[in-house]
């Protein structure tokens, strides 16, 4: 339940743009890949616009969701749509629903006496003892066969909620397994990646690995239309990449290197800026044989005194090995 | 870029084998790549998924690589989307001379398609549904939860059942809605 109101709060502030830019890529990347979890989304979207709608949320709520949701005329639309299925809700007398035709209630005894008419009376009193005789046969024939409905009925509900938790927490089992499959993956992936790093950085400096510099700017990220091209020709087995900082407002830095697909190859903790010439950049060593031809996507944060993450860019690019 | 019908088609088998399961798969990505771009806030987020499935089966048709699709998927959009950051400044810019919302009194002029529009949706609806969907947002605040409770014992499911239910005939109900309203006059 606790993990379900994280979640809830979570989305929210995820929908009126209150996340930061790491939570949202987890968020993002969670519900490509979960289609339940998608409609989960969908769902509270639906909640806090009804909410809005119905003047329900607190002041910093509203500001909030003015601010994000309204700024959007496709979200506008959704709200005012929203708008107008609560009126109709709440005012169902304008017609939405079809009036149900009141039928005339002429039972179908009444017409048989009617149609014996005054003249038979003589035979009615023992016809309708009959007739209730039947009908009290018949009711509670009918009253059984009801309860014994209800009864299959219940008992059905009841196996497919149990077929329901029983899914569920398989799939949550199942949800597990490929978790903890991924997490040692990655490990492993981590620690072989180290491994290699290490086994290249500790050659004599007599070895004299060659090297590629790569330069990455913020405009890579915001004025490119295409991404940056990193060419490692053969033989290359450290590539270092500097990125240039407008200001060096950290303790330190972390970077992460992913692949378009979002896996990650590689990442470090503990990056320090250094001055270079008349402005502080960070310099990355990393091994050549990390790379394959494709679009990675490096991610910068920095390391506030208190010791929360700050992004300070995405730079993508997209490596050719010659 | 339009996507030529060989290469759509390469697109549709790496998303399922069985032609139908991969157009199912298909419009659940294209789903959640509008709305990704919708809740990041840009202005045209149809156009940028669209974008987002020609960049993806260009690489399929390239042979690419390809591990996961749906996280490349969003690899690829998250991509995009930075590089439609200046973008969105100019539209920004662009929206700024847009008339300004309108007042309370206006609004109401407006709704009357609105209301048209949906009470048309809503009538499309099985009587069933329609009286769901009505039930369902009758009440308002606390009494809206007990509603719902009532509503969710007197269909024998449980609530959060009752809330997606609601939640798939109410996104039926808008898409509609949005359709009619584009095609209504003065739109």
């Amino acid at each position: 339940m606790k993990q379900e109101t994280r979640n809830h709060k979570l989305i929210v502030q995820y929908l009126v743009g209150g996340l930061s830019e790491d939570e949202k890529t987890r968020l993002e990347q969670q519900y490509f890949g979960d289609d339940d979890f998608f409609e989960q989304l969908l769902v509270v979207e639906g909640e806090l616009i009804d909410a809005y709608v119905r003047a329900e949320l607190s002041g910093r709520e509203r500001e909030q969701f003015e601010a994000h949701i309204l700024a959007s005329p496709v979200r506008r639309q959704r709200v005012e749509i929203a708008r107008a299925l609560v009126e109709c809700a709440t005012q169902s007398s304008v017609g939405v629903l079809p009036a149900t035709e009141k039928q005339e209630a002429v039972t179908w005894w009444q017409s048989l006496l009617d149609s014996l008419g005054a003249k038979n009376k003589a035979i009615l009193l023992p016809l309708a003892a009959a007739v209730l005789v039947i009908v009290a046969g018949a009711s509670l024939f009918l009253v059984e066969t009801v309860r014994l409905r209800n009864q299959v009925e219940r008992i059905q509900a009841d196996r497919a909620e149990l077929l329901r938790r029983e899914e569920e927490l398989q799939r949550q089992l199942a949800e597990q397994g490929t978790h903890n499959e991924q997490l040692a993956s990655e490990l492993q992936r981590e620690r072989s990646q180290r491994e290699l790093l290490e086994q290249e950085l500790a050659k004599p400096p007599g070895s004299a690995l060659s090297s590629i510099t790569f330069i990455l700017t913020p405009d890579l990220v915001r004025g490119a239309v295409e991404p940056k091209r990193l060419i490692i020709p053969r033989g290359a087995e450290i590539v270092r990449m500097q990125i240039d900082l407008d200001a060096d407002d950290y303790t330190g830095y972390r970077a992460v290197l992913e692949t378009v697909d979002g896996i990650r190859i590689w990442s470090n903790g503990s990056v320090k800026a250094q001055p270079h010439i008349s402005r502080k950049v960070v310099t990355l060593r990393l091994p050549a044989s990390l790379f394959t031809k494709g679009d990675y996507i490096l991610t910068l944060s920095g390391v506030s005194a208190g010791g929360s993450l700050e992004d300070v860019g995405d730079y993508y690019f997209n490596v050719v090995k010659k | 870029m339009e996507l030529s019908q060989a290469i759509f088609d390469k697109l549709l088998a790496h998303l399922d084998a069985d032609r139908e399961r991969a157009g199912e798969k298909y419009e659940m990505i294209r789903r959640k790549l509008v709305r990704f771009f919708e809740w990041r806030g840009s202005v045209f987020p149809e156009d940028h998924a669209d974008e987002v499935i020609n960049r993806v089966a260009k690489k399929i048709d390239e042979e690419e690589e390809i591990r996961d699709l749906k996280n490349y998927f969003y690899g690829v959009a998250r991509l995009f989307f930075l590089e439609t950051l200046k973008e969105r400044e100019k539209e920004a810019a662009a929206l700024e001379h847009l008339p300004q919302p309108l007042s309370d009194t206006e609004e109401r002029d407006e709704s009357a398609p609105r209301l048209e529009c949906l009470e048309m949706c809503l009538r499309n609806l099985t009587a069933e549904n329609r009286e769901l969907i009505i039930e369902y947002y009758r009440k308002e605040k606390g009494a809206k939860i007990e509603n719902r409770k009532t509503l969710a014992k007197r269909l024998g499911m449980p609530l959060n059942a009752l809330r997606i239910r609601t939640h798939r005939i109410r996104a039926r109900v808008e898409e509609c809605a949005i359709d009619c309203l584009k095609k209504s006059p003065g739109r």
